[in-house]
C-alpha cells in the first residue's frame, strides 16, 4: 500500500504538529476546548478558513460546547456525545488514526476534532461512500483505483446480502436457479439435519464468535483460533454433516468480501444488517430481502450528518461530484470540493492535464486566456 | 405511553411476518426435481405420464458426504389420471417429495396422443406457474414409454441427453425442436400450422454383431450391452413432426426435413454431396457455411403463386476427384449444389401440399404481410387452397472457400 506509514499518537500536541507539517497555511485555524468537568481534556478543532462552510464550523462548536460530562477517555466519548442520528445503525462521524486523511478531509472542506490522549481524529461532515474510498485510492493511479472500488461496492453487496441470499433463492425461488447449479446444492444438502436458515444463523454465528475471540489476542493465539476455527467450520462441520459444502463457501465468501470495506464501523453497520436479512429471507424469501433493503434505504436517505445528505451525492444526486464517488478521476480532473460542505468549490483551474512539450504550451496558453477562477489556495 | 405503543407495533409487526411467512418454504433437499416430462393417451381413457427424476445424491460430482454414488442419478415415475394435471397431481402416490417443474427441461409427447390433439394438455404447460415455457416439445413415433426405457447415452440425464441431441442436430439441420412458447404462438396465429422434431427410440447395436447400416445412429457401443436379455434402447433425434391444429398428421423424413428448414431459412449448417463433373464414381462434399432464404409472394389478378429464393455460401469439405480444382469447376460444382437443395425442398413441398395439405412453411404469414389486403380474400380457404399453389424455387450457391489444398493427396503411380 502506497502512503505515508505515520500515525498519530496519544499526545494532542504532537498530533497537531503533524497537521502542521501537512498544511503549513496560516488558513489551518485551531480553536481550543476544555471538555469534562473532572477530566478537563483538551479537545482542538482544525478546519480550514476560506474553505470549511462557516456553519458547519459553528455546529461543530455548538455541539462540544453543549457536552457536560465528568470525562471524556476517548474521542468515541464525543462522537457518540454529539452524532446526528444517535440510534441510527450507520456512523455518522468518521475516525481516523491517519494524518494525511485528516489533512485531506480539511481540505475538501470538513472538520477535524482532535481528542488528547487518543490517536483517533475525528472527521465531520461524513457520507455514506466515504466508508468506501481508502487513502490508497488518491495516491494508486486512478485506472486501478476505479477497478478497486467497483469492487468494494460490489463486496459491500455481498457482505450485507449473500447468506440471506442463498436463503431466499434456495428455499423460496429454486426456479432461479440454473439447473445443474440446483442439483449440485441439492445434491450437498442431502443429509443436512437444519433447514437452509437455520444453517445459515448457526454459520453466521459461529464465524461471529470465531472473530469475536480472535481480535483481542495476540497475533500467535488469534493465528491458533483462526486454524481451530478454519478446521471446525471447514472440514469437521461438513464431514460430520451438520453444514453443507455450499453454506461454508458462501459464509467464507460473505467474510471475505466484508474485509474489503476500508472503513471498519461501515464493516460493522453490514454485519448487524446481514442476520436479520438471513431471518427475512427464511420467513419471506426474496420478498423479505427487498423490503429489507428498501427499509435500509429510506433511513439511510433520511439520515444527515451536520446539516449534509449522509447518502449524497447519490441521493440527492450531484453529477459534479461524480468525479470522485463510485469512480475517481485522475487529479487533474478533479476540480471539485464537494459542494454541501465547502464555500470555496474550485479545487483548482483546468489545463492540469500533462502531457508531452507542445501539449503543454498549447494549455498553459488557454489557461491564460480563461477568466482566473476563485482557487481555495494562491 | 408513547414507548409501549412502539413497543406493540413492533411485536405487531413481527408476528405479522412470523405468521404470514414461510408458506411456500421448500427446502431444496424436499423437492423432486423433474427434468423431462413425457405424456401419452391411456388405453382406459385420460392421460398417461411419465416423469425423469434427478436423484441428486446420486449425482457425479457429489462433493459431500462419504456414501458412494452407486444407483442412477434419475428415477422415472409414472402416473396416469383424467387430465393432465390429475396425472400430475397422483405423481404424488408415488413420490415421497414435492414434485417440481420449474426445473423441467424438455416435453415429450407420445404419437397417438398427438394424432388426438395435444391443446387440452398444453394448457395446463401453459397455465401452470411452475412450467417452464422456454423449453423444447418434442414428439416420439411410438409410445411415450419407450422414450424413458431408453438409456441416456453420454450425459447422465434423458433430459440433458436430449438438449445437447437439439442443439448438435444443427449440424446437418435434419431435425427440429419447437419450444414450447413458439409452439403455442403457431397455434394460435391462425395463419401456420406447427411443427416439431421427431425423437425416435432404436434399438442399440449389439457390441459386436453389428453392421453398418445405421450410419446416423452413431455410437451404440455401450458396455454390458450383452448382459440384458432386451437390446437397450437409445435416442435418435431426426425428421419433423407435422400437426394440422393440434393434431399430428404426420412425418417427414432427415432429407424432407432439411428441405423445409431451407425454405424457412432456418438451415445452420448441413452437408451437401455433389459429384465430380466427369468423374461419377468420385464425390465432393460441400459445407454449408451460411442458408438465407426468402419467400417472395406474387400477386396477378385472381392468381397467386410463391417463389422461394434460397442463397447459400459454401465450403469444400472434403474432395475426391482428381482434377485440380479451378474456378470453371467451381461454378460447375455451385450449379450441382444448387440443384441438390432446390430437390431437397421440392420433395419436402411435394410431401407436404400433396399429403399433408397443410402451410407449415409460413407462405400465408409472408402474404398477410405483404399484401394484407389480398390475404383477406384467402383467409377463408387457406388450408384448402395452400395445397393447390405453384411453389417456384431458385437456390444460388457460392463455393467460398476451398481450404488450404487445391487438388486431393496426389497417389504416386507405382
Amino acid at each position: 500500500m502506497r502512503g505515508p506509514r505515520e500515525g498519530f499518537t496519544e499526545t494532542l500536541q504532537t498530533n497537531i504538529s503533524m497537521l502542521r507539517r501537512r498544511l503549513r497555511s496560516s488558513r489551518l485555524r485551531l480553536e481550543h476546548f476544555t471538555i469534562g468537568r473532572v477530566s478537563r481534556t483538551d479537545v482542538v478543532i482544525a478546519y480550514l478558513k476560506g474553505i470549511a462552510r462557516p456553519e458547519i464550523v459553528e455546529e461543530v462548536r455548538r455541539r462540544l460546547k453543549r457536552i457536560d460530562i465528568d470525562g471524556i477517555l476517548e474521542s468515541g466519548y464525543i462522537e457518540e456525545l454529539i452524532e446526528d442520528h444517535p440510534g441510527s445503525i450507520f456512523s455518522l462521524i468518521t475516525r481516523t488514526e491517519r494524518p494525511d486523511k485528516v489533512a485531506a478531509g480539511l481540505l475538501s472542506g470538513r472538520v477535524a476534532i482532535l481528542t488528547d490522549n487518543t490517536p483517533f481524529v475525528l472527521l465531520v461532515p461524513r457520507l455514506f461512500m466515504e466508508g468506501l474510498q481508502a487513502s490508497e485510492d488518491y495516491y494508486e493511479r486512478y485506472l486501478l483505483t476505479v477497478g478497486v472500488r467497483i469492487f468494494r461496492y460490489i463486496a459491500l453487496f455481498i457482505s450485507m446480502l449473500l447468506p440471506a441470499l442463498y436463503v431466499a433463492v434456495t428455499t423460496y425461488h429454486q426456479e432461479m436457479l440454473p439447473t445443474p447449479l440446483l442439483l449440485s446444492i441439492a445434491s450437498q444438502r442431502e443429509g443436512v439435519p437444519f433447514p437452509a436458515v437455520v444453517e445459515a444463523l448457526l454459520m453466521e454465528i459461529t464465524f461471529e464468535i470465531l472473530r469475536e475471540a480472535g481480535i483481542r489476542l495476540p497475533r500467535q493465539v488469534g493465528q491458533a483460533i483462526s486454524i481451530v476455527g478454519a478446521l471446525v467450520i471447514g472440514d469437521a462441520a461438513v464431514r460430520a454433516g451438520i453444514v453443507s459444502p455450499v453454506m461454508v463457501i458462501v459464509v467464507a465468501m460473505t467474510a471475505i468480501a466484508s474485509f474489503t470495506t476500508p472503513a471498519y464501523d461501515l464493516a460493522i453497520t453490514m454485519r448487524m444488517i446481514r442476520l436479520p436479512m438471513v431471518v427475512l429471507a427464511g420467513l419471506l424469501g426474496m420478498y423479505g430481502i427487498m423490503a429489507g433493503l428498501l427499509a435500509i434505504l429510506i433511513h439511510a436517505c433520511s439520515l444527515k450528518s451536520f446539516g449534509v445528505a449522509f447518502t449524497s451525492p447519490f441521493a440527492p444526486f450531484i453529477l459534479a461530484e461524480q468525479e470522485d464517488a463510485v469512480i475517481r478521476l485522475p487529479w487533474w480532473a478533479l476540480r471539485y470540493r464537494p459542494f454541501s460542505m465547502t464555500e470555496n468549490r474550485l479545487r483548482q483551474r483546468p489545463g492540469n492535464m500533462p502531457g508531452p512539450p507542445g501539449v503543454q504550451a498549447a494549455q498553459r496558453q488557454k489557461r491564460q486566456g480563461e477568466r482566473r477562477g476563485e482557487v481555495g489556495d494562491g | 405511553m408513547e414507548m409501549d405503543k412502539k413497543l406493540v407495533f413492533c411485536l405487531l409487526l413481527i408476528l405479522g411476518l412470523a405468521t404470514s411467512g414461510c408458506w411456500d418454504y421448500q427446502e431444496i433437499n424436499d423437492l423432486a426435481i423433474v427434468l423431462a416430462a413425457g405424456v401419452d393417451s391411456h388405453r382406459e381413457g385420460g392421460v398417461q405420464l411419465l416423469v425423469e427424476i434427478a436423484k441428486p445424491e446420486q449425482m457425479a460430482g457429489n462433493g459431500g458426504g462419504g456414501q458412494g454414488s452407486s444407483g442412477k442419478p434419475i428415477e422415472i415415475l409414472e402416473s396416469v389420471g383424467s387430465t393432465i394435471h390429475q396425472a400430475q397431481r397422483n405423481l404424488h402416490w408415488r413420490s415421497s417429495r414435492d414434485v417440481y417443474w420449474a426445473h423441467k427441461q424438455v416435453l415429450i409427447i407420445g404419437e397417438d396422443l398427438a394424432r388426438q390433439g395435444i391443446a387440452p394438455l398444453l394448457d395446463w404447460f401453459e397455465r401452470d406457474h411452475q412450467a417452464r415455457h422456454s423449453i423444447p416439445l418434442l414428439v416420439t413415433n411410438g409410445p411415450v414409454r419407450n422414450v424413458f426405457q431408453a438409456q441416456p447415452e453420454l450425459e447422465s440425464t434423458l433430459a440433458e441427453e436430449i438438449i445437447m441431441l437439439i442443439e448438435h442436430m444443427e449440424k446437418q439441420s435434419q431435425g427440429y425442436g419447437t419450444m414450447l412458447k413458439d409452439f403455442l404462438h403457431c397455434l394460435s396465429s391462425q395463419v401456420q400450422h406447427p411443427v416439431t422434431g421427431r425423437l425416435e427410440v432404436i434399438q442399440k447395436e449389439e457390441p459386436h454383431g453389428g453392421s453398418l447400416a445405421g450410419a446416423g445412429i452413431g455410437g451404440g457401443q455401450g458396455a454390458g450391452g450383452g448382459m440384458e436379455p432386451v437390446p437397450p434402447r437409445a435416442l435418435r433425434l431426426a425428421g419433423l413432426a407435422v400437426f394440422k391444429g393440434d393434431r399430428l398428421v404426420g412425418w417427414l423424413d432427415e432429407r424432407e426435413t432439411r428441405g423445409f428448414r431451407w425454405i424457412i431459412g432456418e438451415v445452420k449448417g448441413a452437408l451437401v454431396d455433389v459429384t465430380v463433373p466427369g468423374e461419377p464414381q468420385n464425390k465432393v462434399t460441400l459445407e454449408i457455411a451460411r442458408a438465407d432464404s426468402v419467400i417472395i409472394p406474387q400477386v396477378k389478378g385472381e392468381q397467386l403463386t410463391f417463389t422461394v429464393r434460397v442463397k447459400t455460401q459454401a465450403a469444400i469439405g472434403q474432395y475426391e476427384g482428381t482434377l485440380a480444382l479451378s474456378p470453371g469447376l467451381f461454378s460447375t460444382l455451385e450449379a450441382a449444389c444448387s440443384a441438390v437443395i432446390r430437390q431437397e425442398m421440392e420433395d419436402s413441398l411435394e410431401r407436404v401440399q400433396r399429403e399433408y395439405r397443410v402451410d407449415i412453411f409460413g407462405f400465408g404469414k409472408e402474404l398477410r404481410r405483404r399484401y394484407p389486403n389480398v390475404w383477406r380474400k384467402w383467409e377463408g380457404k387457406w388450408d384448402s387452397q395452400f395445397p393447390l399453389l405453384p411453389i417456384e424455387v431458385v437456390v444460388e450457391s457460392k463455393i467460398t472457400n476451398s481450404g488450404l489444398v487445391t487438388s486431393r493427396v496426389p497417389v504416386a503411380q507405382k
